[in-house]
């Protein structure tokens, strides 16, 4: 192990990168939530009388790919305030 | 143009009238099926309400991204995503920290309109195949 760092510290360590890694889910819904509305405003333009259709498919869409992004949110809350793997390694007593 | 925008309307307001049909049944499943159901309860309560807003968030922003150039569309689709985001890490944060929230029941209820649609869509495919019969 490092010097001068103990085990606990080190595990904290590790789990704040665990949780900086986890909320690179985040990004992807919102890439695509803003290429879709994009690409969604440019065919409006295009066929204006398909708005209504439009906005229901992207709102369904949306709504349900957002939700990857709070997984990963989750995750990364979990691993910094829960703690879970310091609680394993302590119930552990090594 | 008007009756499009109406059904437009019914579709969230049917979305989050289900939602809140759901979360009643599963309010009253923890309610009798758990010892101690006040945090369970509180918690499915404070994610279901910010899931809901976060929905009608989304919907706003869809009809006013609709209206700008697509660029301009996909920048503030971008923005509006973060802050929803950041209103999601908040409600997380709170229902980990605070001890008379059940953190667990607060993603079930964050994640309720996702289910809620799937279930939605999964009916409506179900009717569509006896209907074509």
């Amino acid at each position: 192990m490092l010097q001068g760092i103990t085990s606990e510290a080190f595990i904290l360590g590790c789990s704040a990168i665990g949780a900086g890694l986890a909320m690179i889910a985040g990004i992807g819904p919102g890439i695509g939530q803003g290429n879709a509305a994009g690409q969604g405003a440019a065919a409006v333009g295009r066929q204006p009388e398909a708005q209504a259709e439009i906005t229901r498919t992207m709102l369904l869409g949306q709504a349900v790919a957002e939700t990857t992004g709070i997984y990963g949110l989750v995750i990364a809350i979990i691993l910094l305030f829960v703690r879970p793997l310091l609680t394993a390694y302590l119930e552990l007593g090594l | 143009m008007n009756k499009k925008m109406y059904d437009d309307d019914k579709l969230s307001y049917t979305i989050i009238k289900r939602t809140l049909v759901y979360a009643l049944i599963i309010v009253g499943i923890i309610l009798v099926g758990f010892k101690e159901p006040k945090p369970l309860v509180l918690g499915f309560i404070f994610g279901t309400s910010i899931g809901i807003l976060g929905f009608r968030l989304l919907e706003l922003t869809i009809k006013k991204s609709l209206t700008m150039t697509p660029r301009r569309a996909s920048m503030y689709s971008m923005g509006q995503y973060l802050i929803r985001y950041f209103i999601y890490a908040i409600v997380l944060v709170i229902a980990v920290l605070a001890d008379y929230i059940n953190f667990l029941t607060t993603v079930l209820g964050l994640s309720m309109i996702k289910i809620v649609i799937i279930t939605y869509t999964v009916y409506d495919s179900i009717v569509n195949i006896f209907n074509k019969k």
